[in-house]
């Protein structure tokens, strides 16, 4: 069987992971809470991390 | 009492539960709109998932795969998967605003006529939504009718009052409430495909004998076809080509990032990041979903080789939980069918509201703002869910045939006109109104064009009227005026002037 379609897929997968991580750098290197930089790539919420 | 009415009965106590809950935190039309502008990751993962999962995706994808072979996974598993990819970075533009907008076409009266307070564009914008998503709703409504009482035995127009019972109990908590029985629809999906898939694993004895059938069976997908080529199934582009494969997975990736609907979904997060992580979490969780829906198409491949004449292939899934699924296991899948069905007729129903009410009614009133006002809104948008919603299921009743097919004339007209207006609206400074109207305009007559009398070269409808629409915009833009700086501002620049930060609040009519 052809993996061509799961390659599509899989390379459709990764490019979620890198647009993901570069949109979160940005507001990270904001710095501002408003836009939830918690200071972690994975997390939204600035007010649990500041506890 | 038949283990299907149960486990559907278990079912709507927990989708009206879910509602009542969430539209008790409904205490603003902020609230009703957007849920205030502060849902967390946890709802907002729960909602886009469940709105990706339609019942074209739970139903359509194994149908797919089934009768078009592996080649489908191209076309749109990846694509959809890349509109997915792509979503973060809009939905950090859209949410990245200090005040946010609380609709689509708020935000396009925001970006492209900031000084009218009756802008046409907007009201423009409003009611092809309104139009579209009116159409949605109904198809949602006539297909979970039909796919219900053929398995069940329920006369159709008691699943259809049925199904209009649970969708204005949805909708009239507001999104707060959408957002809440969405989360408990996607779970409910997740384990409904959970379910069929590892049946359809036993059922075939395991992946290896599901391969081996799939690459070499020949048994045509419906009664009276002719007999399928060996190994077209598993073939890289099956019997479609390259050039109609990487087609489609363009307008199934580029179309679906501008629906309005998504659009909205990216206004309600809290923050920013919010609304990029939830829909890089929907991305991850979706990979378990597919999977299934792959292995029940594959593997219904060798289960049922050849659907009875007189069906679609949409209907195998449905044709695998009659005939072969333990009951238990087979009122889980149906379920999850139904809550597809539920979770993306409820937002669309939600939206038709939100655009008759507050961007066409609310603005062309011209009414000073008021908490009174605001109040009086929020009773209208549940007053006209509950019209509509109505209307809607009278026309499933009545048998008006828009047939399945309008689902995808609705997101393919969506996605000529939008395109370039969002996307450019958002990552473009220099786009502007004239630019706007003009794309869309052309994208939408394009469309209608293509579709009535077919698209030239044999190239894909969406790929020929997006195409045309991105170029009048392009060249609009550029042979225009620059669009003044209260438009654009508060999606570029962290930082917003007072006059940006007035036209806004003015737009919203805040008090």
């Amino acid at each position: 069987m052809s993996i061509v379609p799961f390659v599509f897929w899989g390379a459709s997968i990764l490019s979620g992971v890198v647009i993901y991580v570069s949109v979160a750098t940005v507001i990270e290197k904001s710095g501002l809470k408003r836009l939830g930089a918690t200071g972690h790539l994975f997390t939204c919420d600035p007010k649990e991390d500041d506890k | 009492m038949n283990i299907y009415l149960i486990i559907f009965i278990v079912y709507f106590g927990i989708i009206i539960a879910t509602s009542i809950a969430g539209s008790k935190k409904v205490e603003s039309m902020e609230d009703f709109a957007v849920g205030g502008n502060k849902m967390g990751l946890l709802l907002g993962v729960g909602t886009s998932m469940a709105t990706w999962l339609s019942v074209a995706s739970v139903m359509g994808v194994p149908g797919n795969i089934y009768s078009r072979g592996v080649c489908a996974i191209t076309g749109w598993i990846a694509g959809w998967f890349f509109a997915t990819a792509v979503m973060p970075m809009v939905a950090y533009k859209i949410r990245r605003p200090a005040v946010p907008c609380r609709t689509f076409p708020e935000l396009i009266n925001l970006r492209y006529d900031p000084h009218n307070e009756k802008s046409p564009i907007r009201i423009f914008v409003a009611a092809v939504e309104l139009v579209g998503y009116f159409v949605f709703s109904f198809i949602q409504i006539q297909g979970f009718g039909i796919v219900l009482s053929s398995i069940t035995g329920i006369s159709y127009n008691i699943c259809c009052v049925a199904f209009m019972i649970i969708l204005i109990f949805t909708c009239m908590g507001g999104f707060e409430s959408v957002a809440r029985t969405d989360t408990a629809n996607a779970i409910l999906i997740l384990i409904g495909v959970i379910a069929g898939a590892v049946t359809v694993m036993q059922l075939t004895g395991g992946i290896g004998n599901i391969v081996e059938n799939f690459v070499t069976t020949t048994a045509p997908a419906i009664e009276g076809q002719p007999a399928l080529e060996a190994g077209v199934l598993g073939s890289s582009w099956g019997v479609f080509g390259v050039s109609a494969i990487i087609s489609t997975f363009l307008s199934n990736a580029f179309g679906s990032i501008v629906a309005p609907h998504w659009v909205a979904r990216f206004m309600a997060p809290k923050n920013a990041k919010t609304a990029a992580l939830q829909m890089f979490c929907v991305l991850l969780l979706l990979i378990p979903v597919f999977g299934c829906l792959i292995i029940i198409g594959m593997g219904g491949k060798m289960i049922l080789p050849t659907l009875p004449a007189g069906v679609t292939t949409d209907y195998m899934f449905p044709q695998l939980i009659m005939n072969y699924l333990n009951p238990v296991l087979g009122a889980l899948a149906l379920t999850a069918i139904c809550a597809a069905a539920v979770s993306t007729a409820n937002s669309m129903l939600l939206h038709c509201s939100t655009s008759l009410v507050y961007d066409i009614k609310r603005v062309l009133q011209d009414k000073k703002a008021s908490a009174e006002n605001d109040d009086k809104t929020t009773k209208e948008l549940r007053m006209w869910v509950l019209l509509l919603g109505v209307l809607a299921v009278l026309g499933a009743i009545a048998q008006f045939s828009l047939l399945a097919q309008g689902f995808t004339y609705v997101y393919g007209a969506f996605g000529s006109m939008f395109f370039a207006p969002i996307l450019f609206g958002l990552f473009v400074k220099r786009m502007n109104q004239p630019a706007a109207w003009t794309s869309m305009i052309v994208g939408l007559i394009a469309y209608l064009y293509c579709t009535i009398c077919g698209a030239p070269l044999g190239l894909p409808t969406f790929i020929v009227s997006a195409g045309l629409s991105v170029i009048s915009a392009i060249i609009i833009m550029n042979v225009t005026k620059k669009p003044p700086v209260e438009t654009y501002e508060a999606f570029f620049f962290d930082e917003v002037s007072e006059e940006t930060l007035r036209t806004i609040h003015k737009i919203r009519k805040d008090i």
